[in-house]
C-alpha cells in the first residue's frame, strides 16, 4: 500500500536522524546567566517611553483618571476622522469616565478613524505592546484603523519579551492560548522602497500607549 | 546533462551583464548602505552579540537535531489548538492541499503575505492556473508581482529599484503621478489593498518558527499585512519548511529580536504574531479554519548528512546576502533560484537537482563574510566547498573534469616528470587540458621556468657545499 505523504516524512526524518551531529562549538553556557542583552534602565516604564517614541510611537502618562480624561480629549484633537472604536468592556468604561463618545457597530468598521484597546503586556525593554483576540475584536482593532490607541495600566508592563510569555502562561493554561498573541513595536511601517522608512502601510500609521497609575481610581 | 548546460550557461550569460551593470550596482550599493547603518546601530542592544549567536546556534541545533520529535509534538498541539496539520513531501502535495481549502471555500481571491515557501512551490502560478486570483500584501512583493518579477532579495524583495524605477511602474500599471514619492506610493498601494483583505475568502501566509510546545505559528513583518490577511478571511493557511519548529515558545525571547537585528537592523520587527489556531469559540473575530502544511520538498536531503544539516538552522534573515561580494555584483535574480546569496548556493543544489545547480557554488570567492554574520553561526562557506567537492566527485561532473584533474594532479605529484621536459611543454599541457575550463576572463598563470622542487633543492643543498 502507498504510503501517506505524513508517513513518507516521518519515515525520512527518522532515517535521515540516524547519524547524530555535534553541537556548535562555540557554546559558552556559563555566560548564559547574564544573558546577551544590555541590561535594562531600573524604572520600565521610563524605559519603555524611550522605546516607543524611538519608534516614532507616541507616549501618554497619567497619574489619575482626570488627567487621563484631559490627554485623550486632547489627543483626538489632531484627528481628522473621530469616530472611535471599542469593544472592551473596561476600557468602553475609562472611555465613558473621560467623557468620550464610542462606537460598537462591528458591521461598520471601515469608518473607525481610531481603534481603542487594551492590551496583554507592555514589554519595557523593545517598547512593544503584546495584544491578543482574547480582548473583543482583539485581531481588527488592533490593526486596522488607521490609528491604535491602546490604554494599559502600569502594572502591565513588564521587563522582557520572555516575562510576556510567562504572563501568557499564567493567564491562560496550556492549551488554551489566544488564536492569535501579537507582539507591536511602533506603527506598522515599511522601508521596501529605497529602504525609506513610511508609516501605515497595513496597518496603522499612530500608535498611542496612554499608562494610566494603577491606583488611580473613579475619585482620583 | 542538457538541463544542466541550460542553468549554468544562463547563469554565466546573465552574471556577465549584471556583473557590469553600474547602474544595478549603484541601487544596491545604496540599499545595501543603508541596512548596514541601521545594522550597526542595532548593535548597542546587545551586551554580547556573540553570545546571542552562540545561544542561537544551539537552538537551533537543538531543534533540528529533534526535528522528528519536535513536529510531531507540534502537530499534536496545533490540533488540540483546533487547527488542521497536512503533511507535504513535495510541492505537489502542498499545492493540492492549498487547491482543497480554497475551493471549499469557494473563493477566487486569496490574499498572501511575503513567503519564500510559497515561492519555492511557485504557489502563484498554480493557483492563476486554477482560476483563482492571488494578491501579495507585502509592499515589495506586490510591486514585484506589479512587475512580473520574482523576488530579488529573501527580505527586501524589490531592493534593485529606485524611488524612481517604483514610480515609474506604479505610473505605468496604476495611473499614479510619475513622480509620486515613497510615502505616496506607500498609500497608494494600501488604499488598492484595504479592500482586497476583506473581500478575500483564503489567506496565506508562511512561518518564520512553529513552536513544539503550544503548536504556535509565528510570523514576523513590518506592514501588518500578514495581520490584515489573518483577520477577515475565512480560512488561514501557513505554508511552512519543516525545519522552521523550535522547541519552545521562550526560543523566541531570542529568536525574535535577532530576526530583526541580522533582517533589518531593527530590534524587533513591527507585527510578531503568534497564531494557535482559528477563531476561538469566545472569540470575536478571525478565520474559521485555519491549515498548516508542513513541507518537506527536499528538506529531509539535507537533513541526511549532517554536515548539510546544518543549512536547516537557517532563520532566513537575509543577512549572509547582503554582506556577500558576489551578491552585491551579480544581484539576486542570476541565481535562477528561489533562495539566492550564500545560503541558496548551500541549499539550492540539494533541494532541487544537484547537477543543474552546484554551479552556483563556485561562483564564490569563498571570502568567508557569510559566515562572519550568520547569527546561528552555519558555516557557510565550508559548505560551498563541500558542494564543490561533491560537484567534483559525484557523478555530475564531466567527464572532461574528471580526467582533466586526475592528469593534472598526477603530474603535479610527479613533479620530476614536467620537470624533465622543462616550462614550454608544461604551459602547453596545462593550455591544451585545463585551459578550457578555466574561463575566459582569467589568464592561466605560466609554470615558472624553474619549478619550486628544483628552488628549494638548490636552498637546502647549495652547489658549493
Ligand atoms: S544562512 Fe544565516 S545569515 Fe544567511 S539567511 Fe540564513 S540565518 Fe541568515
Amino acid at each position: 500500500m502507498a504510503l501517506s505523504s505524513r508517513e513518507t516524512v516521518i519515515q525520512r526524518l527518522r532515517k535521515a536522524l540516524i547519524h547524530p551531529s555535534d553541537p556548535p562549538l562555540r557554546v559558552r553556557p556559563e555566560q548564559a546567566a547574564e544573558g546577551p542583552f544590555e541590561p535594562l534602565e531600573e524604572d520600565l516604564a521610563l524605559a519603555f517611553a524611550k522605546r516607543l517614541l524611538q519608534l516614532k510611537g507616541q507616549f501618554v502618562y497619567a497619574e489619575t483618571q482626570a488627567e487621563l480624561a484631559t490627554y485623550l480629549t486632547k489627543a483626538l484633537e489632531g484627528v481628522d476622522n473621530r469616530h472611535l472604536f471599542c469593544l472592551e468592556p473596561e476600557i468602553q468604561d475609562l472611555l465613558r469616565k473621560s467623557g468620550l463618545p464610542y462606537r460598537v457597530d462591528t458591521e461598520r468598521m471601515e469608518e473607525a478613524g481610531v481603534g481603542v484597546t487594551g492590551c496583554e503586556a507592555l514589554i519595557a525593554w523593545s517598547g512593544s505592546v503584546m495584544v491578543s483576540s482574547a480582548q473583543a475584536y482583539g485581531r481588527t482593532l488592533t490593526v486596522y484603523p488607521p490609528i491604535h490607541w491602546v490604554v494599559a495600566r502600569s502594572s502591565q508592563l513588564v521587563p522582557r519579551l520572555k516575562d510576556a510569555f510567562g504572563l501568557l502562561r499564567q493567564r491562560y493554561s496550556d492549551q488554551n492560548y489566544p488564536s492569535m498573541v501579537s507582539t507591536i513595536t511602533g506603527p506598522s511601517r515599511t522601508a521596501d522602497i529605497e529602504k525609506t522608512l513610511v508609516l501605515g502601510a497595513h496597518g496603522p500609521r499612530e500608535l498611542w500607549v496612554f499608562l494610566l497609575e494603577d491606583e488611580a481610581n473613579d475619585n482620583s | 546533462m542538457s538541463a544542466n548546460l541550460q542553468v549554468s550557461d544562463r547563469f554565466d550569460q546573465v552574471t556577465s551583464s549584471k556583473g557590469f551593470d553600474l547602474e544595478h550596482r549603484r541601487k544596491i550599493n545604496f540599499n545595501m548602505g543603508r541596512y548596514h547603518a541601521a545594522v550597526q546601530a542595532g548593535q548597542k542592544d546587545y551586551r554580547d552579540p556573540e553570545l546571542a549567536r552562540d545561544q542561537a546556534a544551539y537552538l537551533k541545533w537543538q531543534a533540528v537535531e529533534s526535528l522528528e520529535k519536535h513536529l510531531l509534538r507540534f502537530e499534536s498541539a496545533c490540533r488540540t489548538n483546533g487547527a488542521k496539520v497536512v503533511w507535504a513531501a513535495d510541492a505537489n502535495d502542498a499545492l493540492e492541499a492549498v487547491l482543497e481549502v480554497v475551493r471549499r471555500h469557494k473563493t477566487r481571491l486569496v490574499v498572501k503575505s511575503k513567503s519564500m515557501a510559497t515561492e519555492e512551490i511557485h504557489l502563484n502560478d498554480f493557483l492563476e492556473k486554477n482560476g483563482v486570483e492571488v494578491v501579495e500584501t507585502d509592499l515589495g512583493e506586490y510591486i514585484q508581482q506589479l512587475d512580473g518579477e520574482p523576488p530579488y532579495h529573501i527580505v527586501t524583495p524589490a531592493m534593485h529599484k529606485s524611488k524612481e524605477d517604483v514610480a515609474a511602474l506604479f505610473h505605468r500599471k496604476l495611473g499614479t503621478d510619475p513622480n509620486a514619492s515613497p510615502e505616496a506610493l506607500t498609500n497608494h498601494a494600501r488604499a488598492l489593498l484595504r479592500d482586497r483583505y476583506v473581500e478575500a475568502g483564503v489567506g496565506i501566509t508562511g512561518a518564520n518558527f512553529l513552536l513544539a510546545d503550544t503548536g504556535g505559528v509565528c510570523v514576523t513583518e513590518n506592514e501588518g499585512n500578514a495581520r490584515m490577511s489573518t483577520t477577515f478571511t475565512k480560512a488561514h493557511v501557513v505554508i511552512a519548511g519543516i525545519e522552521k519548529v523550535l522547541g519552545s515558545m521562550d526560543d523566541l525571547d531570542l529568536l525574535w529580536p535577532l530576526l530583526a537585528a541580522k533582517g533589518t537592523g531593527q530590534q524587533m520587527t513591527a507585527y510578531n504574531t503568534i497564531f494557535h489556531g482559528p477563531r476561538r469559540e469566545n472569540e470575536s473575530d478571525g478565520p474559521q479554519e485555519m491549515v498548516v502544511i508542513l513541507l518537506d520538498n527536499g528538506r529531509t536531503r539535507l537533513l541526511e548528512d549532517p554536515q548539510t544539516r546544518q543549512a536547516l538552522h537557517c532563520i532566513r534573515c537575509g543577512a549572509c546576502l547582503n554582506a556577500c561580494p558576489v551578491y552585491k555584483n551579480i544581484g539576486g535574480h542570476s541565481y535562477g533560484a528561489t533562495y539566492s546569496g550564500p545560503i541558496g548556493k548551500v541549499i539550492t543544489p540539494h533541494l532541487q537537482d544537484f547537477d543543474q545547480y552546484q554551479h552556483l557554488s563556485q561562483a564564490s570567492s569563498l571570502c568567508g563574510s557569510c559566515t562572519e554574520v550568520c547569527p546561528v553561526r552555519i558555516p557557510l562557506h565550508q559548505m560551498i566547498l563541500q558542494n564543490r567537492h561533491q560537484a567534483a566527485m559525484g557523478p555530475g561532473a564531466s567527464k572532461a573534469q574528471h580526467w582533466v584533474w586526475k592528469a593534472w594532479s598526477r603530474a603535479m605529484l610527479h613533479r620530476p616528470l614536467l620537470d624533465i621536459v622543462g616550462p614550454r611543454t608544461k604551459s602547453w599541457f596545462m593550455g591544451r587540458f585545463v585551459g578550457s575550463l578555466w574561463g575566459s576572463r582569467r589568464t592561466l598563470p605560466a609554470p615558472a621556468p624553474r619549478s619550486f622542487r628544483s628552488l628549494w633543492r638548490q636552498r637546502t643543498n647549495p652547489p658549493n657545499r
